[in-house]
């Protein structure tokens, strides 16, 4: 029986993405991918660059995927082409949002929330309670020139009266203003209303109801929200990229979000996790930083572009593993950014991409966690919640030379406590796997099953309040065959323990009386069971915050050494 | 890899529209000036809402028996919108022309005041498409400088390759008159004396790098900065040198835009002229070959140009341990290098 396919599709910034998955080897795996550069802009057609990119992968399979108009082969009964679609976008600017909520401790940071997986940039905040009279509210809102505007706010039947005047205003705004497109409208505030918003708006389709993201107080609950900021999405990015709504039609499927998509896939692979831990999942590239974290029923995460600040290049001096001059760091970090295609061709270069992937990488956490509180991450301290496996994405990390820069570029940005186990997604397949789990979740569950990204091994992170030199934690490791080996680290110090491949271990931590490993208690040890990775086992006792000397010369080898540590 | 155009004779299309659905005023064919609008749209010029119910005393349910205009209706300034009658009457008038919104949940929307919003050409030439609502494409022809960095400002005047000798004080005719010029120098001086520059009050400045640190105050002039190379202490080009000399006291046009090659849009300076060649009224698509003028990206050789002379089918492996596809450059000091592909740009002359 002929194999079934279905192909992914990610638009970017630079390049738009194509994956194909079959089940020729009864699950489904990845059967080939390829890029070609994005045509979105008011001059050019989306289609083009898929149309490119699914014609690599049809000269590199010799499958069929076109039909002579270039258009995709797509029948669901898998007789020709795909049969099925998925489709994500990161491309665009971030979408100008507003957020109008009756408090800010409750319905604005709640806005904030969920809003953020999908691609915006909040560009004003309407707290109702504040002393605003309705002309300056409503000349506050035609200022903004949002694109969307969130409403939220107001537990379940009660008070309404400054919403329904927020909706008067919003209501002459999307009639009134000559917009290139109309606004879209997402109203996720007290169920009560929503009738009333509907009536009154008269939007149409760019009206997308939601059910109360905070029904009752002290309660809330973002996913019934994501529908409608999805269908919200779609709109506005219709308005804006020639192409997409025939290239929809083509592939049957809505767009959604990169980052969304990303989410998709992280809670999938959550729900498949059976250590009851959550999945982190980061994606590194060029643009930005994408962060999602599923833990506990909770989705948390967002998109952080890539800027450059004067702080950004002092943190960067601050954690890159070689000595450089400041003068040719901030020199070589302001061309990266007038040319964030650059890539690394001297130890000099991928030095820095790695420092500067760092600070990245903690600015995305920070500004995850001014939104998401309960992420319980500080910079210094790092991430004091408990994932298993973090999951590595993006070009910036999957382009680094060698897995172990990845590992330890993941682990000092992270800066995680207890166990935890890295994997990279070399293919990039977060997004192509969320996009097509709408259509045929069986590619999703099944390609991430097979193994396909690469476990890149398992860090111990042992959290001391003794000074440096102390010692923290003795380990045994029992591989079977061989004899047992046994180690024994000081607070400062990171030892990287290679295992034989292909070989189940078992690895003893006994900590000190003083000392936390993440097993629930301070000071308690036990059996670790960790399977094969290409880093191996890493013993992380630097402690938190990491201790670094004053002087640069000395913290540049001092960072170096832990890379050397681990390999180099 | 980025495309880039240094070049003395070059057909740029340059397209200006409204950010929202307007009035187009040009016609395909029509010649237009530096600063001519393309298209523009009426906007109200402020909004007011006012609150019947609670300002005139009355209930709700009187609301429709004292609304003197409904919406969607025209007014004239001092026009009645709501009156009260009693004992004590109460009026809203309309304090400017305008229009009523909205009437609803005892409260009326005004938009009142008219301003307009135009679109306008920043470069001399030919009206080649119209969008229609919109705007319309200028085709013009003439030499261009694409730069790395523009601070979002734009201005015109005459080009001027400038030196200065920083040790002399900037007066008695040390320091050339640089008043409404826009002014070319290789490097950005420390910053005392780019401030001393900007106080001579040029149009705007053009130079082929800056060092990082400079970065916020060029960001925060209010004349329009490119930097042509990026940033470091780079020399420029001999290619762009020789384009420099053909825009040397030639009126220009420096659009100091942020640099997004995915939106073609470059910091760059332009000077319009009459080509002797008839050019397509479209920018064809660049292709990297043998010989094909580029401009070398990463350190250490950010900024200078060569040749290329080959280009391997297979990837190599370079001193960052990463696998890239390579480019075998010629430099202009004979200097032959192997570059990734990405590190750099098509030089289109």
């Amino acid at each position: 029986m002929a194999p079934n396919f279905y192909l992914s599709v990610d638009i970017g910034r630079s390049n738009t993405r194509v994956w194909l998955f079959d089940d020729a080897y009864d699950a489904y795996s990845l059967r080939a991918s390829a890029q070609s550069p994005s045509t979105v802009g008011e001059r050019t057609d989306v289609r083009l660059g898929f149309i490119a990119a699914v014609e690599k992968i049809q000269d590199e399979t010799g499958i069929n995927l076109l039909d002579p108009r270039k258009h995709l082969l797509i029948d669901s009964e898998g007789r020709i082409g795909v049969r099925g679609a998925g489709l994500s976008l990161s491309a665009g600017e971030p979408i100008r949002t507003t957020l109008i909520g009756v408090s800010e401790n409750y319905s604005l940071a709640a806005l904030r929330r969920l809003v953020s997986l999908f691609h915006t940039k909040v560009v004003m905040e309407i707290n109702l309670q504040d002393d605003l009279n309705d002309t300056a509210q409503l000349e506050n809102l035609i200022s903004s020139q949002s694109e969307l505007f969130v409403i939220g706010g107001g537990f379940d039947e009660g008070a309404s009266k400054r919403i329904r005047a927020a909706i008067e205003n919003i209501r002459v705004v999307y009639h009134n203003l000559p917009g290139l497109a109309q606004p879209q409208i997402v109203y996720a505030g007290n169920r009560s209303l929503a009738e009333y918003a509907e009536r009154e708006l008269e939007a149409g389709p760019d009206l997308h109801l939601a059910g109360n993201i905070q029904p009752l107080e002290e309660q809330e609950d973002l996913q019934v929200g994501w529908k409608a900021m999805l269908a919200a999405f779609a709109r506005v990015r219709e308005g804006q990229i020639p192409g997409l709504v025939e290239l929809q039609k083509q592939l049957g499927q809505r767009v959604i979000p990169t980052t969304f998509a990303t989410t998709r896939t992280t809670r999938i692979m959550n729900s498949m996790n059976t250590n009851g831990k959550g999945v982190l999942t980061l994606d590194v590239g060029a643009g930005g930083v994408d962060v999602i974290v599923v833990q506990d029923g909770l989705v948390m995460g967002g998109r952080h572009q890539t800027s450059l600040t004067t702080r950004d290049i002092q943190h960067t001096q601050a954690v890159i593993g070689m000595g450089l001059d400041k003068e040719w760091l901030a020199t070589a970090l302001y061309n990266k950014q007038a040319h964030p295609g650059i890539l690394p061709a001297t130890l000099q270069d991928i030095a820095l991409e790695q420092a500067w992937a760092r600070v990245r990488i903690q600015n995305a956490l920070n500004s995850v966690a001014e939104v998401f509180p309960t992420l319980d991450y500080d910079p210094s301290v790092g991430l004091r919640r408990d994932f298993e496996p973090i999951v590595l994405s993006g070009a910036c990390l999957t382009g680094m030379p060698t897995e172990r820069q990845v590992f330890l570029t993941g682990l000092d940005s992270i800066l995680p406590h207890g166990i935890t186990t890295f994997v990279l997604d070399k293919d990039q397949l977060m997004p192509a796997l969320g996009s097509l789990a709408a259509v045929e979740p069986l590619v999703a569950i099944q390609v991430i099953d097979s193994g396909i990204f690469i476990n890149l091994g398992t860090a111990v992170s042992v959290i001391s309040p003794g000074k440096i030199g102390d010692q923290v934690i003795s380990v045994e490791v029992d591989e079977g065959e061989s004899p047992r080996e046994h180690y024994t680290l000081t607070k400062g110090e990171i030892k990287r323990i290679e295992l034989l491949p292909q070989t189940p271990a078992h690895i003893y931590l006994s900590p000190a009386s003083d000392s936390d490993v993440g097993m629930g208690l301070v000071g308690l040890g036990g059996w670790l069971s960790v399977s094969t990775g290409k880093v191996g086992v890493v013993i992380d006792a630097r402690g938190r915050p990491l201790s670094l000397p004053e002087d640069d010369a000395a913290r540049s080898e001092k960072i170096n050494d832990w890379l050397w540590e681990l390999g180099g | 890899m980025e495309v880039v155009r240094i070049s003395k004779d070059q057909t740029v299309l340059r397209r200006y529209v409204l950010p929202c659905k307007g009035k187009v005023l040009v016609q395909i064919g029509q010649s237009v000036a530096p600063g001519e609008p393309i298209a523009e749209v009426d906007l109200p010029g402020r909004f007011q809402v006012f609150d019947v119910v609670n300002s005139l005393h009355v209930k709700p349910g009187q609301m429709e028996k004292i609304m003197k205009r409904l919406a969607g209706e025209e007014v004239k300034v001092g026009d009645v919108i709501a009156q009260k009658n009693g004992l004590f009457s109460r009026i809203f008038r309309a304090y400017e022309d305008g229009k009523v919104l909205s009437v609803r949940e005892g409260k009326v929307t005004l938009a009142l005041g008219e301003r307009k919003a135009q679109v306008s050409t920043a470069i001399p030439g030919t009206i080649v498409e119209v969008i229609p609502d919109r705007g319309a494409v200028v085709s013009a022809q003439g030499a261009l400088i694409q730069g790395a960095w523009g601070n979002g400002l734009s201005a015109a005047g005459p080009f001027q390759v400038t030196e200065i000798d920083y040790t002399k004080p900037d007066r008695n005719g040390n320091w050339p008159d640089m008043h409404g010029k826009i002014c070319f120098l290789e490097t950005c001086p420390r910053l005392e004396n780019l401030r001393r520059i900007v106080n001579r009050k040029p149009a705007g400045l053009v130079f082929c790098s800056a060092m990082p640190g400079l970065v916020p105050e060029l960001r925060g002039l209010p004349i329009p900065v490119i930097l042509l190379s990026g940033f470091g202490d780079i020399r420029i080009d001999p290619i762009t040198s020789e384009v420099l000399e053909v825009l040397d006291g030639q009126v220009v046009y420096s659009n100091a835009l942020q640099r997004e090659p995915e939106t073609d849009s470059f910091p760059e300076v332009f000077l319009p002229k009459v080509s002797e060649q008839v050019h397509g009224l479209f920018e064809s698509p660049e292709t990297l070959s043998i010989g094909s003028k580029v401009r070398l990206l990463g350190m250490p050789y950010t900024g200078s140009v060569g040749e290329v002379v080959e280009i391997p089918a297979a990837a190599e492996k370079f001193a960052s341990g990463l696998v890239l596809q390579p480019v075998v450059v010629k430099r202009a000091d004979e200097q032959v290098i192997r570059v990734p592909r990405e590190n750099l740009e098509l030089l289109v002359q």
